[in-house]
């Protein structure tokens, strides 16, 4: 139901966020909860709508606002849930009864501290405009592999993390330093340093230090409380101040000068053992700035200007591309260090019998793969957002050992091939593989992206089955479940043992993390579903009439 | 085509939000990261292009209708083409302007109209001009300039007004210094005094679609009879209207060559008939309309299906054009201002193709002008940043609209009347 505007609940939200910036107009909310993968949600296979549309949306500017409006959620017993950038099917309603806070007016870069090496941040400054800020400061961070046009906020405290400078600079969720927090109860809560008053320095204290309840591996996804500024981690960054570019489409973008001491690599391997072996080297070594992995027929897709470009590079160029490979970005802070890097590339591969990609290194390729690396541009979304129609990662966010995760590579290239000769998802030869690579190599994140069409029943039921396959696979053959893969498939099928087994897996996480943040959710406000575990029979009840409604209750 | 047959492409927008920024990569600061000032203004999605698309989707599966507060949603869009830019960065399935001025069209059928829109519409068809002319005042601003009437004579080169240059007074000058470089450069131009009517292209993006046919065919009639083989405006949004929408809507000028006066400026100046001699000690700022950038790029009708290929990958047959402002007029307007001795030209972090609009089109400045001058001051406080002293522009519309900008005054000038002080 949406609020009526007669209603007491209406006008207390009104008068916290004032006039303008409260709707309850039906297609305004429905903005909100059409989202990225939505399609896979009963009660409708096919639609990206998200079952529950909220009952109202705000715009809060201010902690105060935030605040005032989880007071007023609290009173009158509704839920809310927080929502920046958005682009994944939790940033909607996961229940019925839900206030949507979208934190677009909260865009702030409050700091840029040069010398503690950290900047703080509102929910709704995005990558690119941080980069741009810090970057002439001699200063980078971890832009996540989705694109840089996302919340800064909403990934290092509310959602995965991975992007190409995990190389170097670690997952996201060690990159959280002080934190101010909205908790579900209309409370603040200042973390870390931030607690004692002693600045945004640190996340662990002086000061309470709750990061592994507020974040933990994979965030909250917008469902506890609201995080409403935040300190995240910057490091240096040895590459000119500014990048300019021309050529606005992301297969042409075109460095208007390639940086100095910076150089990028594909390199291609004919055994994964042999990757493996490279990577750890060049880890060791502390060679490379961001690295990270492109499947032969994700790169293919990506390469496209078109849709059509794209169908033929994948049937022309498939032989030359290579299939066991990854790729580093060097950025050193000398010439002698930039060839000493140079010099350790080409000794590895000379070790591991690799070879370097030499098809990159030509114009746009170069430019572009290399502000990819550096800035996570619109290549990814370039690449799978518009050939199917949509896509979603098979297995979903997968964190393993470098042999596991080539392990599980191989199986999901294999697993994937028999969707592909059915005609149903697109056909990538079965390598769609992105990943990252953490903390110089010794821990990847990869995702095996499935290209399918979100508004065809068919292909996104074969994608779902290809979802649920995967999972089994990994839990019965590699005993390692990811918890976002498992709840996709166990949404879109309607399944609660997978749940089961990966709970038991994952030492019962999902089930501490679930007692854990009922105790901070006394009012029980705080749409915390995409945290645990989703409402089926709610999601399959909002899909009925009121008369079907009335009968199962009968 | 009709809204419902965009909502099969519409269902593929993933809600990225890309729509609500310029080209990531491109950003060079926080405050200038922006690229629509709709959702800029307003905030809440549905103010984006993607906000639209998914009301129009809605719409389309009557899951609500055009209330008060929707309407005020579809009107607040200046249909800068920002939006569609970006979208087709990203994928070529979803045409969120279309959408957008789709949106603007069912209100029109629904009767669900603006009144100070209902008025210019009521303009034109009463007078042939957005501005109320009386059909025998719109070549009023060619007096004295010796100028051939292409309606009895023939001429090489047809210069079009448009409503705004021949309509208000305060214009009449930069119409006058055009026609005088154009002369100078040897030209044989002329014009079509009171058979020169309203394009259509503003109507149009208020949501009045019929008015750009009747419009359409009046004065493709008359140009054609003019026997000219270049047409050639100073109006941005007339520009786009001949290279965009009559096309768009089956409407033909046939082997007429379609200009903009920086065009023909920048090709006589660089075939040398015109010299700019005249010192211009100046800093100055580039500001791209969107109606001869991005939108000035020519449309290309495609009738035809997309077909699934290497399993669901959407591939359109026959090819089709992907519109995304790169083929728009950018280096000609600043070609004409680097040819200018004196004058120091530094460019605003929002320009060419991902410019931010000035707040003047699709009916804004008419029915909601704090939104037009909120559109303006950002803008303007942007140019401002470049340190220039003075904000060039290739559009009437444009420049009308950015003096409504507050802060800080700078001059504001068309690049007619900056190249004029240099010959």
């Amino acid at each position: 139901m949406v609020l009526e505007k007669d209603s007491e609940e209406y006008k207390a939200l009104q008068e916290v966020i004032g006039p303008e910036n409260i709707s309850v107009d039906p297609l305004v909310l429905d903005g909100y909860i059409w989202q990225w993968t939505g399609e896979n949600i009963p009660p409708e296979i096919g639609s990206s709508y998200m079952p529950f549309r909220p009952e109202a949306v705000v715009l809060p500017e201010s902690t105060e606002e935030v605040q005032g409006v989880v007071k007023v959620c609290n009173r009158y017993g509704l839920k809310f849930k927080a929502h920046s950038t958005g682009w994944i099917a939790f940033a909607a309603p996961l229940t019925e009864g839900v206030v949507v806070m979208d934190l677009r007016r909260m865009n702030r870069i409050l700091e840029i501290n040069t010398k503690d090496m950290y900047a703080v941040v509102e929910p709704y400054v995005s990558f690119a405009q941080l980069q741009a800020e810090i970057m002439p400061k001699g200063l980078n961070c971890v832009v996540n592999g989705a694109g840089n046009h996302c919340s800064v906020l909403a990934n290092v405290v509310a959602g995965y993390g991975a992007g190409y400078a995990n190389y170097t600079m670690g997952y996201n969720s060690r990159n959280i330093l002080g934190v101010e927090w909205v908790l579900p109860d209309g409370e603040i809560l200042r973390l870390g340093s931030l607690g004692s008053g002693s600045g945004w320095i640190c996340g662990d204290g002086p000061g309470p230090s709750l990061r592994g309840i507020l974040r933990g591996h994979l965030g909250s996804l917008g469902g506890f409380g609201v995080f409403t500024k935040g300190a995240v981690r910057v490091y240096h960054w040895p590459g000119p101040p500014k990048l300019p570019v021309e050529n606005i489409n992301p297969v042409e973008e075109k460095l208007v000068e390639y940086p100095e001491n910076i150089a990028m690599y594909w390199l291609a391997f004919d055994e994964y053992e042999k990757r493996d072996e490279a990577l750890a080297i060049l880890g060791e070594e502390d060679v490379g700035y961001a690295a990270g992995f492109m499947g032969r027929g994700l790169a293919l897709f990506g390469a496209g200007d078109t849709n059509r470009d794209s169908v033929d590079l994948r049937e022309m160029m498939w032989d030359g591309y290579p299939s066991i490979s990854f790729l580093i970005l060097i950025a050193a802070n000398s010439k002698k260090e930039f060839e000493h890097q140079k010099k350790v590339v080409e000794k590895v591969l000379e070790e591991t019998g690799g070879r370097s990609f030499e098809v990159v290194q030509l114009p746009p390729l170069k430019d572009y793969l290399t502000l990819h690396l550096i800035k996570s541009g619109l290549l990814s979304a370039h690449t799978v957002c518009g050939k199917a129609g949509t896509f979603l990662c098979t297995p979903t966010a997968c964190w393993a050992t470098r042999r596991t995760m080539s392990r599980i590579e191989k199986r999901s290239n294999e697993m994937k091939k028999k969707y592909i000769e059915k005609g149903l998802i697109a056909d990538d030869g079965g390598e769609g593989i992105w990943g990252v690579v953490m903390d110089h190599s010794y821990f990847p994140y990869i995702e095996n992206l499935t290209q399918y069409d979100p508004t065809d029943p068919e292909s996104v039921k074969a994608h779902l089955d290809l979802q649920d396959e995967m999972n089994e696979e990994t839990i019965e053959r590699l005993k390692y479940l990811s918890f976002p893969s498992l709840m996709m498939a166990e949404v879109g099928k309607h399944m609660r043992s997978p749940m089961e087994k990966a709970d038991s897996l994952l030492c019962h996480w999902p089930t501490w993390l679930r007692k854990v943040r009922e105790g901070f959710d006394t009012y029980g406000s705080s749409d915390t579903t995409p945290s645990f575990t989703l409402p089926i029979e709610d999601i399959l009840k909002a899909g009925k009439s009121e008369e079907e409604k009335g009968k199962e209750e009968e | 085509m009709s809204l419902e047959e965009y909502i099969e492409g519409a269902k593929y927008c993933t809600r990225g939000s890309i729509c609500k920024w310029i080209p990531p990569d491109f950003i060079e600061s926080w405050r200038f990261a922006q690229i629509c000032p709709s959702i800029s203004r307003y905030n809440f999605h549905a103010y984006s292009g993607g906000g639209r698309v998914i009301a129009a989707i809605s719409l389309a599966e009557e899951r609500g209708e055009i209330t008060e507060e929707l309407k005020e949603v579809i009107y607040r869009c200046q249909l800068c083409g920002a939006c569609q830019v970006m979208c087709h960065l990203i994928t070529e399935l979803v045409e969120p302007l279309e959408i957008a001025r789709e949106l603007k069209f069912r209100c029109v059928d629904e009767g669900k109209t603006l009144p100070a829109l209902d008025e210019v519409v009521e303009k034109i068809r009463k007078t042939g001009s957005s501005l109320g002319t009386p059909p025998a005042d719109r070549g009023k601003w060619a007096e004295g300039l010796d100028l051939k009437d292409a309606t009895k004579e023939k001429v090489d080169v047809l210069f079009y007004a448009g409503c705004k240059l021949s309509g208000d007074e305060s214009f009449w000058p930069v119409a006058r210094k055009a026609i005088e470089l154009l002369k100078k450069a040897g030209l044989d131009v002329g014009i079509l005094g009171q058979k020169e009517t309203c394009c259509g292209g503003r109507a149009f993006d208020m949501g009045y679609k019929n008015e750009l046919e009747t419009r359409a065919k009046a004065l493709i009639a008359n140009i054609k009879a003019s026997g000219a083989g270049t047409l050639v405006t100073p109006c941005s949004y007339g520009y786009s209207t001949f290279k965009q929408f009559y096309p768009m809507i089956g409407q033909d000028l046939g082997d007429v060559e379609v200009l903009h006066i920086t065009e023909l400026l920048d090709r006589m100046i660089k075939e040398g008939k015109l010299e700019p001699r005249n010192e211009v000690p100046l800093k100055v700022t580039y500001h791209d309309p969107c109606h001869l950038g991005r939108l000035g790029e020519g449309y290309e009708r495609w009738e035809g299906e997309y077909v699934r290929t290497l399993g669901v990958v959407r591939v359109p047959e026959p090819p089709r054009q992907i519109r995304r402002g790169i083929k728009g007029v950018y280096d000609p307007p600043r070609d004409v201002i680097r040819s200018i001795p004196g004058i120091d030209l530094a460019e605003m972090e929002r320009r060419r193709e991902y410019a931010w609009c000035c707040g003047g089109g699709g009916g804004v400045p008419e029915a909601y002008p704090d939104f037009a001058s909120w559109t303006a001051s950002e803008r303007m406080e942007e140019a401002r940043s470049t340190g220039a002293r003075a904000l060039v522009t290739a559009c009437p519309w444009c420049e009308e609209n950015l003096k409504k900008g507050e802060g800080e005054k700078i001059e504001i000038y068309d690049v007619i009347e900056l190249l004029w002080r240099s010959i």
